[in-house]
């Protein structure tokens, strides 16, 4: 892991600014939490972490990858495993999946005709309370961003 | 139900000189399927919400005494357990429960900083993130690229947040003077205990093999012992049998680190006190004190596990 650095107070507020614009994920939510920046990966950690000493450790990661951040298209994508912790407090785009269409999220298939309010590009899937991951949609349709690695085969 | 598998003559003799004609059970378990156990992570969900939505699925649960959040499974098996709602939210975690018996030794808190010498897969590191309830800091470690990805996958589908990766060798450790409150030394071994899982093995089994292990763990014991903090725990455990790898490296601590062995208690656990010699070798009396968990005893894998304590 190159060049690691917690986020300075002005990234972070950009950050957690379309966070709250994008999902209604209010800020104080994430008061608790460090988030340590390596290119343009996001990590989540604890206060604890960042005071420990790692002098002479070849750190790979530290915390959970918690998102990306795509510059160039102005976008940010929640990781499955960072919407999974904080996407119970979302209040917009938010898609509630059917009990007939759980399935096919979990094994990795793309949403046809959905017909929900949420505004076109990333959207949380969720699941009864269970919050299933990201999707990207355009109209009527959602890609499927849930890691092939996290996938199962069947029900 | 048993399988038709040829058990090594050396094996049967090794361990008749500790067990005596009880080696013949000792075989009767390899040889038997494992039980199969799953760990509910309390980092995703309250322990009962998540057994109340398995019992829905007619899942027979049935506690394992010495964690809280241990169960067996009596009614399913792993391709059931992985492909799930709640394995895919990753509000239970698919671990031996033998497994589950050092992080409750070490007894990590929340604020510790603790080290995970040999992490991957995750099974114990994402445990005790658990049992500090994901405060504190656990630096979890491991060698190769491939297993790294794997704990890397694990914790994070589980929730972790306090653990920092780190990719080395373990015996490199030794130049961290006192920098952890708390060591977990799961070390790589010639994994006898789990040989209910792949009985082929057994064909692999040599005792050359074991020898290379215990070299190997008696340098990462010295790490261990050296980047533990003056008046904390490390923890020693293997999930194999032999003595070479087991009571001869916690005596070396012993001997070399002046390393103190202490009395430890599992709740619902049946465990043996650690031997006192070994091929002419005898060890120091405090290595009786270690836990020698025998795959009959619990109707387990087979697991081996110290309380070190560094004055």
């Amino acid at each position: 892991m190159s060049k690691l650095k917690i986020m300075s107070e002005e990234e972070k507020g950009e950050m957690l600014k379309y966070l709250e614009e994008r999902f209604g994920l209010k800020k104080e939510l994430f008061e608790d939490y460090v988030f340590v920046k390596s290119g343009r990966k996001i990590w989540i950690t604890n206060r604890d972490v960042v005071d420990k000493n790692f002098s002479g450790l070849n750190v790979e990661a530290v915390g959970m990858l918690f998102l990306r951040w795509e510059k160039k298209k102005e976008r940010i994508k929640l990781t499955t495993n960072g919407a999974q912790m904080f996407g119970m407090h979302a209040t917009k785009n938010v898609v509630e999946v059917s009990e007939g269409k759980v399935h096919d999220v979990l094994c990795g298939l793309n949403l046809y005709d959905i017909e929900c309010d949420a505004e076109d590009g990333y959207v949380i899937l969720k699941y009864k309370e269970h919050i299933l991951g990201i999707g990207l949609k355009q109209g009527r349709f959602i890609k499927n961003l849930i890691p092939k690695a996290r996938r199962i085969k069947k029900l | 139900m048993t399988h038709k598998i040829n058990v090594p003559r050396l094996f049967r003799e090794r361990y008749r000189r500790i067990l005596g004609d009880e080696v013949k059970t000792l075989v009767e378990y390899c040889l038997k399927p494992l039980r199969k156990s799953i760990r509910i992570n309390t980092l995703k969900i309250e322990r009962e919400k998540c057994l109340r939505m398995l019992e829905a699925k007619g899942w027979e649960l049935k506690p394992v005494p010495w964690y809280e959040n241990g169960f067996w499974v009596e009614n399913r098996n792993e391709e059931q357990l992985g492909n799930t709602l709640e394995h895919f939210m990753g509000y239970f975690y698919v671990q031996e429960a033998s497994s589950m018996i050092p992080p409750v030794v070490l007894q990590p808190e929340e604020g510790d900083f603790v080290l995970d010498l040999a992490a991957a897969p995750g099974s114990k590191t994402t445990q005790m993130a658990e049992m500090m309830r994901n405060k504190g800091c656990i630096v979890a470690n491991d060698i190769q690229i491939q297993r790294i990805k794997i704990l890397r996958f694990n914790l994070e589908k589980l929730g972790v947040i306090n653990a920092v990766v780190t990719r080395m060798d373990g015996r490199r450790f030794i130049k961290f003077r006192e920098r952890f409150d708390k060591v977990l030394l799961d070390a790589p071994c010639s994994s006898e205990g789990i040989m209910r899982k792949d009985w082929k093995a057994f064909s692999r089994w040599n005792i050359r093999f074991i020898k290379e292990m215990a070299r190997l763990q008696k340098r990462l014991i010295d790490a261990a012992a050296v980047t533990l903090k003056r008046g904390d725990v490390l923890v020693y455990s293997t999930c194999t049998m032999a003595p070479e790898e087991n009571e001869a490296v916690v005596d070396y601590a012993v001997r070399k680190h002046g390393l103190v062995v202490e009395k430890v208690k599992v709740r619902g656990l049946k465990a043996r006190h650690g031997i006192l010699e070994w091929e002419g070798q005898e060890f120091d009396k405090s290595v009786k004190n270690c836990l020698r968990i025998w795959p009959q005893d619990n109707n387990s894998e087979g697991f081996f596990v110290a309380r070190l304590r560094k004055e």
